[in-house]
């Protein structure tokens, strides 16, 4: 049974950290809040004699989705230390949203059976999952249609991803034969990166983006997240100039110190 | 010796997430070994239905503590490091999952000391025949096992040549300690799992075990015999620690999506052809 204390103490847990994951400014915070939030429900799956769902919660949204989402942000290392300017609109907006999700959702919580805090009949319910998911007369169909469905999804992803170079191995490591690859998104590292070959760069690129070598700012940031994807190298973020000088608090200035390090290391023969 | 040493945290650092990583990593180390069953009877801190999903979704949490650890210490070093973990650990976690579900599939079960009476009640050989059957999946194990615990030769997360040491580079005294401590648990972790998962867990040999039957020394030997098993597995991984170079980033991956994850699906589908057939012919219940 679920004991009260502990279903209060979970909630706590998951409200304050739901509230960090909306207030807090660096986004990498809010992301390792997110996964705090994420734990308090799979606790919440265990109060609920759902053993199964609470691991599910775990290897799924804790380990593998969270995990995705902050290894985005590490990557597209600008962003976690970007802030954006709070203003009576944004405060308005956010409230008007919030409010009326609040409201719909607390609606029709309290309007169904969902609000009654009660764990499941049959603990231990792995077999009777399996079971349902797996006779013909249950919900077979589903099931194999959605295990066709994510196949279609992950091959769709590989042919985008591999789109523009079919001879790039896997996107996560920095590989030799990924550098050509890296040339032709980020065009301004070609001279500083001596190990690069430039004979493998596309010329009709390197003439297209060499006027834009001075001031790269709007082409740089575009292409951003598309070079990060490809290459986890922080390398490339030096290489983009700084956009905005928007430091503030102690957890932008760190940031911002070792970019200007990077720059004058590598960046250094450009200019 | 590391609890006096001075605690050095740099000026730099984002200090919460850096303060919190070693906590993080050693608190979902330890939280692995609770499913474990060491002897006779269940002996495990929780016996859990789902137990093998239990260990393995809280093994995967290490990832997360890596990745605070990288981008904590606001060192290119450690984020490299701290990246390629992830990558790794992300990508020899599949075929590793995999591999664990070929004895699954033959015991019928999750529940890890269910998963050690299969064994035990696996024909005259009990636990032999089985890790011989299931030898291929076993191999896969013990190589996705020492990638996840990024020991050597899959240490590239921390090559001193080109990496420092990785994403615990900034980390002193206590803090460090830690990530060795939790590096050194997780190595015992993947061991009591193979043990349990492939090598019969706490059973002897069927007829020493029915020879043992309701003996008060039953749990004690148990237990022995499951830690002189995990013994032989840690043996092997620093065996093979001091025995092979490392590997380069790119055949790390290759390895890992090329060779290791059809390989295991391969394995999959054998298990599941001995237990087709091991049904059939009456030896399986």
């Amino acid at each position: 049974m679920a004991s009260p204390v502990a279903f209060y103490l979970l909630a706590a847990l998951i409200l304050i950290a739901a509230g960090a994951v909306v207030t807090l400014r660096n986004v990498l915070h809010a992301g390792l809040c997110l996964i705090v939030c994420f734990w308090g429900v799979a606790g919440m799956y265990v109060l609920l004699d759902a053993p199964f769902l609470a691991a599910i919660q775990i290897l799924i949204y804790v380990g593998a989705i969270s995990v995705l989402l902050i290894f985005a942000i590490m990557l597209t290392q600008r962003i976690s230390t970007r802030e954006r300017p709070v203003t009576a609109g944004t405060i308005l907006r956010g409230l008007v949203v919030g409010i009326g999700f609040a409201a719909m959702g607390g609606y029709a919580t309290f309007n169904t059976e969902y609000a009654k805090f009660t764990p499941v009949p049959h603990p231990g319910s792995l077999l009777d999952l399996a079971t349902n998911f797996l006779t013909p007369e249950q919900y077979l169909v589903p099931f194999e249609v959605v295990a066709v469905l994510l196949l279609v999804a992950m091959v769709g992803a590989v042919i985008i991803a591999r789109k523009d170079e079919p001879s790039a191995g896997t996107p996560l490591v920095r590989t030799a034969p990924a550098q050509p690859l890296v040339v032709t998104t980020v065009p301004t590292r070609i001279e500083p990166a001596p190990p690069i070959p430039v004979a493998s760069t596309p010329p009709t690129i390197a003439v297209a983006e060499a006027p834009k070598a001075a001031a790269p700012a709007p082409v740089a940031t575009e292409e951003k997240p598309e070079a990060s994807a490809d290459k986890p190298s922080i390398e490339v973020a030096p290489a983009t100039p700084e956009e905005a000088p928007d430091a503030e608090g102690a957890d932008a200035a760190p940031k911002k110190r070792t970019r200007k390090k990077k720059t004058t290391s590598e960046g250094g023969p450009q200019a | 010796k590391l609890i006096f040493k001075e605690d050095i945290v740099p000026r730099d650092v984002d200090q919460v997430v850096y303060k919190a990583a070693p906590f993080v990593v050693i608190t979902t180390t330890f939280l692995a070994l609770v499913v474990v069953p060491f002897t006779y009877g269940n002996f495990a801190v929780a016996n859990l239905n789902v137990g093998l999903l239990y260990l393995l979704a809280v093994s995967s949490l290490t990832v997360l503590s890596i990745m605070m650890a990288g981008w904590g210490s606001n060192n290119k070093y450690s984020l490299l490091g701290g990246l390629r973990a992830v990558a790794q650990m992300i990508s020899y976690e599949v075929p590793m999952i995999l591999a664990l579900m070929a004895p699954v599939i033959l015991a019928g079960s999750l529940n890890l000391s269910k998963i050690v009476q299969a064994q035990q009640n696996f024909g005259p050989a009990g636990w032999v025949l089985w890790a011989f059957l299931l030898s291929p999946a076993f191999i896969i194990y013990i190589i996705c096992g020492n990638a996840e615990t990024n020991r050597p030769p899959f240490d590239l997360v921390e090559g001193e040549s080109e990496l420092i040491a990785g994403f615990h580079t900034e980390y002193s005294g206590m803090r460090f300690a830690m990530f060795f401590l939790a590096e050194f648990v997780n190595m015992l972790i993947v061991a009591c799992v193979a043990t349990v998962m492939f090598l019969g867990g706490w059973s002897i040999l069927p007829p020493i075990d029915a020879l043992m039957n309701g003996s008060v020394w039953q749990p004690i030997v148990g237990f022995l015999v499951f830690f002189a098993k995990v013994s032989g597995l840690i043996l092997l991984f620093m065996w093979i620690r001091w025995t092979f170079p490392r590997l380069r980033a790119d055949q790390l991956m290759g390895f890992g999506w090329k060779i290791l994850l059809p390989a295991s699906f391969v394995t999959l589908l054998w298990a599941t052809l001995i237990t087709i057939v091991g049904s059939a012919l009456g030896v399986l219940s």
